[in-house]
């Protein structure tokens, strides 16, 4: 695996799973419309080998005009279903209520993308701050900053998620700037004594 | 009566021997080549992926019919 997270990169090479197969097609139709998008929390351990399971994949995209999300919408109806609208108000309802939108492939049900709106600051950090995931030579996905991604599972504090921040701070341990992933620790105001023994 | 106590000590054991396990996976990841964790990865996946799936377009063709 090669990391530079100075450059904010890291780039490797893997057999793709079903997520990632699923995140890449995703992610393109996002990159025709222009849309911003970070992907967090599940997804990022699974991408560097952690094998559990989740049934989504959650993602943030940047606040999109009434106009933008219809043609996300519309350009969605072609190969997904959004399972919690049948019509483009219901999505824009629950869109303007900042819920999330549920995606799968039409006539499936896993995985599925959990289409998030930001909501707190850590959202909006994650959102302008990404690491570029490049898998195969030919695939980007952005992904939530790790130090971020660490301090927020240890804040969150179930059992999966110590084990998910345990396990990308022991994969990235040597590359990670400890400096921002304590200051996210205090403003979390959480400890990061789980991610050692 | 449940010894809240005990059971708390128990589950913050579960804990730790959970992330202790986490470490020894990550050094298993760390020496195995891509190309092989990342393949049992995907087996894996696929596998429930293909099953899932199905039970679920059963289930809607029999809430059709």
């Amino acid at each position: 695996m090669d990391v530079d997270l100075t450059k904010r990169e890291i780039k490797f090479s893997k057999t793709l799973s079903q997520y990632d197969e699923f995140v890449i097609e995703f992610i393109s139709i996002l990159n025709s419309l222009k849309i911003k998008y970070v992907i967090i929390s599940g997804y990022v351990v699974l991408l560097f080998g952690r094998p559990r399971l989740t049934e989504d994949i959650d993602i943030f995209l940047e606040d999109l005009d009434e106009s933008r999300l219809k043609q996300l919408y519309e350009v969605l109806q072609k190969d997904y279903w959004i399972m919690n609208a049948s019509s483009f108000d219901t999505a824009k309802e629950i869109y303007n209520h900042k819920d999330a939108w549920r995606v799968s492939k039409k006539n499936e049900i896993f995985p599925n993308m959990e289409v998030k709106r930001l909501k707190s600051k850590f959202d909006q950090i994650s959102l302008a701050n990404p690491i570029k995931v490049t898998l195969n030579e030919k695939f980007d996905i952005l992904i939530s900053p790790l130090e971020l991604q660490i301090a927020y599972k240890l804040y969150l504090g179930s059992s999966k998620d110590l084990e998910d921040a345990r396990y990308l701070n022991d994969l990235f341990k040597d590359k990670l700037d400890n400096n921002l992933l304590g200051s996210y620790a205090r403003e979390l105001k959480i400890k990061l004594k789980d991610l050692v023994s | 009566m449940a010894d809240l106590k005990k059971m708390k000590k128990e589950r913050e054991e579960d804990i730790r021997q959970s992330l202790r396990f986490i470490d020894t996976y990550v050094a298993w990841i760390k020496q195995t080549p891509n190309e092989i964790w990342s393949k049992k990865q995907a087996d894996l996946f696929r596998s429930v992926y293909i099953s899932i799936n199905a039970d679920w377009r059963k289930s809607q063709v029999k809430s059709k019919s």
